[in-house]
C-alpha cells in the first residue's frame, strides 16, 4: 500500500512496514514545529538540536506502538517538551532525580516575539503562555491542543479563554 | 478571529528554523536504520508464520502417509511434497482466508483423525 502523504498516521504505517522515505516525510513535515518547541522550552539553539535529534530518536524507538488520532505533533509536543525542559533544568540546577520534584513543576517558557506584544506576554504565567503558543505560533486547533497537553477539551479552551482575557486586560489597563 | 489573536498570530510565528546538514543526515540515518530494523522484524513474523504453517502440514502429511499404513503407495517422499506445497495451493485453505496456514492445517487434521484408517477398516 502506498502512503498516502496527507496523512502523518498513514506515514508512520509506512515507516513501520520498513519505508524510510516515509520517516523523512515525517520529519521534513515537523522538525520545524519540534525545534520552535524545544528552543522554547530549553532556551538554547545548540541544545535545541540535540532535542531535535533525541525526539525523533525516540520516534524511531516508539513508532511500532504509537497510535495517531490527531497529527503527529500531538505526540511529539509532550517529548519534546519534557527533553528540553529537562535540559534547562540540568543547565540551572544540575541533574535531578528521576521522578523528582523538578518534574512536577511547569517548565519556563520563552516565547520568540516579534512585536509590541512581547512585554505583556511575559507577564503571564506558563501555562497560558504555552497555551498561546501552540495555539497562534504552532498553529494547533483546540482538539489538538487539548492531546498535545494530555488535558480534557473544555480545559484547553478555558486555558486558552483565560490568557486572551489576562492579555486583553493588561492592554486595556496600559 | 478578532484584532488580538490576528496580532498574537503575526507576532509569533516565527519562519521555519535552519536545521544544519549534518543534524538532519544524523535524523535520517537513525529513521533508515529504524526501518531496516522494522522490515527485518516483519521478515522474521513472516518466516515463522510460515514456518507453523510449513510444521502443520508436515504433520498433516505425515498423519496420512501413517494413515495409509506407511505402503508404497504413500511413502514418505509423498508426504514431504504435500508439506511444501500445501502452502501454496489454495484447495487446502479451508477457512477461505486467502491464505494457508496453521487454522486450516487444525481443519484438515480434524476432519483427517475422523476418518476411519484403512488398518482399521
Amino acid at each position: 500500500m502506498t502512503a498516502d502523504p496527507h496523512h502523518d498516521a498513514d506515514l508512520l504505517a509506512a515507516f513501520c512496514r520498513g519505508d524510510a522515505a516515509a520517516f523523512e516525510a515525517l520529519y521534513d513535515r515537523h522538525h520545524g514545529f519540534v525545534l520552535r518547541v524545544a528552543r522554547r522550552f530549553c532556551g538554547d539553539d545548540d541544545e535545541a538540536l540535540d532535542v531535535l535529534q533525541e525526539t525523533f530518536a525516540w520516534l524511531c524507538r516508539k513508532a511500532p506502538g504509537l497510535r495517531l488520532r490527531h497529527r503527529l505533533t500531538t505526540l511529539l509536543y509532550p517529548v519534546t517538551r519534557h527533553l528540553a525542559a529537562d535540559r534547562r533544568r540540568k543547565r540551572a540546577r544540575g541533574p535531578q532525580p528521576a521522578g523528582g520534584p523538578g518534574d512536577l513543576e511547569q517548565p519556563t517558557v520563552e516565547l520568540q516575539v516579534d512585536g509590541d506584544l512581547g512585554d505583556w506576554l511575559v507577564g503571564l504565567g506558563p501555562l497560558q503562555q504555552e497555551v498561546l503558543a501552540l495555539r497562534y505560533a504552532d498553529d494547533l486547533s483546540l482538539e489538538e491542543i487539548a492531546a498535545a497537553l494530555a488535558v480534557p477539551l473544555g480545559t484547553a479552551k478555558s486555558r486558552l479563554h483565560n490568557a486572551l482575557a489576562q492579555l486583553r486586560e493588561r492592554l486595556g489597563d496600559s | 478571529m478578532d484584532d488580538l489573536e490576528q496580532r498574537l498570530r503575526r507576532q509569533l510565528q516565527e519562519p521555519e528554523p535552519a536545521v544544519p546538514a549534518a543534524v538532519r543526515a544524523a535524523v535520517l540515518a537513525d529513521g533508515r536504520a529504524a526501518a531496516t530494523g522494522f522490515r527485518k522484524r516483519r521478515r522474521f513474523v513472516r518466516l515463522a508464520g510460515a514456518s507453523a504453517a510449513a510444521a502443520a502440514a508436515a504433520l498433516l502429511a505425515v498423519t496420512l502417509w501413517l494413515g495409509h499404513g506407511g505402503g508404497p503407495d504413500f511413502d514418505v517422499a509423498d508426504a514431504w511434497r504435500v508439506a511444501s506445497g500445501l502452502e501454496h495451493d489454495r484447495r487446502f485453505d479451508q477457512n477461505g482466508d486467502g491464505r494457508v496456514d496453521r487454522a486450516d492445517a487444525d481443519r484438515m487434521l480434524a476432519a483427517i483423525v475422523a476418518l476411519p484408517t484403512r488398518r482399521g477398516s
